[in-house]
């Protein structure tokens, strides 16, 4: 799986005291790989649901999304596409 | 998708409105007073359609601005605010409680405090006598509660305040008669359920000399007066005719409705919403369930985020509901929510399968949480 772009998110408000990205990926995320992000901090993944959602939280970065999807979301303390680029690498390695 | 957030903006808007704004760009420009008769005359029809619908004696004491906030700093910083301390409900909006604290030393605002019911009561103001002006949100934009505006704004008159409404969220969902209520001024955003377009608020001032315009500009009258410190005048530069007209309509939609419907309408979708939530497991309702309320319910769950809530609901269930602190911290801080709430809200033309669909999302995630 690739990472198709990172650019920052225009809802700002939703995430208060966040700078968001949202993330466009060339393949769905998996169940796999959103298992996989436990390695980087609290997940809470609620996989009963229609479309399964996880959300990942660090004191560093939060990444949310919902298997199937074709992007996620990835949140940092600070406006840095390039970390946030890292992040993405990163979730999309676990794919 | 679902719009859920009506308690911002409404959406959709009567056919009337939406064809009326459509149409507005092809028609030949009007602003009042000055390229025309026609934009005059739309503009004081619209005047008396609010005098009439919100119980102001004169058509002249309703006056059109671009905005809430527009209206919310005029009224700050026209009021003349100076040394004694002025009050404010915890439950004022980012419009009112922004302007105050950065004009104002800290030390200069008291805030009061609502009971558990989320309504402040009118015992309350007595310790904060001393004040000049009362700044009371009519019902907050995060837990819907209304307020009995009445028998605050008689304790701060009898306390020697000047009283000021922000009736945003109740202007359309609720009664709301400013003579009666006794509001020596009031505001309120038109884009919300009075179902007109951004770009719009209405300003009622009792009498025009208790607060001196702080703009000033063309007015298309008395053109050779350069001084306008105490003209009276509040609608100064381009007027947005077509915000101010889509106003009128939305009332008249109101109106020809029956204003009882479609208050009745809205509070019966509410009240289905806050019983339906508060049967589901790991939500807690942050909207009282007794008592008057608008159309803003909002509520947290346990193990997750607001945001993600409001994450969920958008991108699983295409529903789009408001997360976060909406403006109103001090509200969020008397709650205990460090995160927010979410919040739903519901129009007159929400329908009953979209609010369906809302709940059955929400038992999904309820039973998801467990």
């Amino acid at each position: 799986m690739k990472v198709v772009s990172v650019s920052s998110s225009p809802d700002l408000c939703s995430e208060a005291g966040w700078y968001g990205f949202d993330v466009c990926i060339s393949e769905p995320m998996t169940e796999a790989s959103v298992l996989a992000l436990k390695s980087l901090g609290h997940l809470v993944y609620l996989s009963s649901l229609k479309k399964p959602f996880f959300v990942l939280k660090s004191e560093s970065v939060f990444i949310k999304g919902t298997v199937g999807s074709l992007s996620f979301r990835i949140g940092l303390p600070s406006d840095d596409l390039a970390q946030a680029t890292h992040y993405a690498c990163i979730v999309a390695g676990y794919n | 998708m679902i719009w859920l957030n009506n308690a911002a903006t409404t959406y959709p808007k009567p056919q009337a409105v939406r064809d009326f704004v459509k149409a507005s760009i092809d028609q030949m420009p009007v602003s009042d007073g000055r390229s025309s008769l026609q934009g005059k005359a739309e503009l004081e029809d619209a005047r008396c359609i609010a005098a009439s619908f919100f119980g102001a004696r004169k058509a002249g004491q309703i006056h059109f601005l671009s905005g809430a906030t527009e209206a919310a700093n005029l009224i700050i910083s026209g009021l003349g605010i100076g040394k004694p301390p002025v009050l404010a409900t915890s439950l004022e909006h980012n419009c009112i409680l922004r302007p105050l604290f950065s004009r104002l030393d800290e030390s200069q605002i008291g805030i009061v405090h609502p009971g558990s019911s989320g309504r402040v009561r009118p015992s309350e103001l007595s310790s904060f006598a001393g004040a000049k002006f009362f700044f009371l949100n009519h019902s907050s934009n995060v837990t819907g509660a209304v307020q009995d505006a009445k028998g605050l704004f008689a304790e701060a008159h009898r306390l020697g305040m000047a009283c000021i409404l922000d009736f945003s969220q109740t202007a359309g969902t609720f009664p709301v008669d400013l003579e009666d209520i006794g509001a020596d001024i009031a505001f309120c955003a038109c884009h919300k359920a009075l179902l007109g377009i951004p770009g719009c608020a209405l300003l009622y001032l009792r009498d025009s000399s208790l607060v001196k315009p702080s703009f000033f500009g063309g007015t298309g009258e008395h053109g050779d007066v350069l001084d306008m410190r105490n003209s009276g005048v509040f609608e100064v530069g381009t007027m947005n005719q077509t915000a101010v007209s889509a106003l009128a309509c939305g009332m008249r939609f109101i109106q020809e409705t029956g204003a009882e419907k479609v208050f009745d309408s809205v509070s019966s979708k509410v009240m289905h919403i806050k019983m339906e939530l508060s049967g589901l497991s790991r939500i807690r309702l942050a909207s009282p369930l007794e008592g008057p309320c608008s159309n803003a319910v909002s509520f947290v769950l346990d193990g997750i985020s607001p945001s993600d809530a409001a994450f969920i609901l958008r991108d699983s269930y295409q529903i789009i509901v408001r997360s976060g602190f909406m403006c109103a911290p001090l509200a969020m801080k008397d709650m205990g929510l460090v995160e927010g709430a979410v919040r739903v809200s519901p129009s007159y033309l929400t329908s009953d399968s979209e609010i369906q669909s809302f709940i059955d999302a929400m038992k999904d995630i309820s039973r998801s949480l467990e």
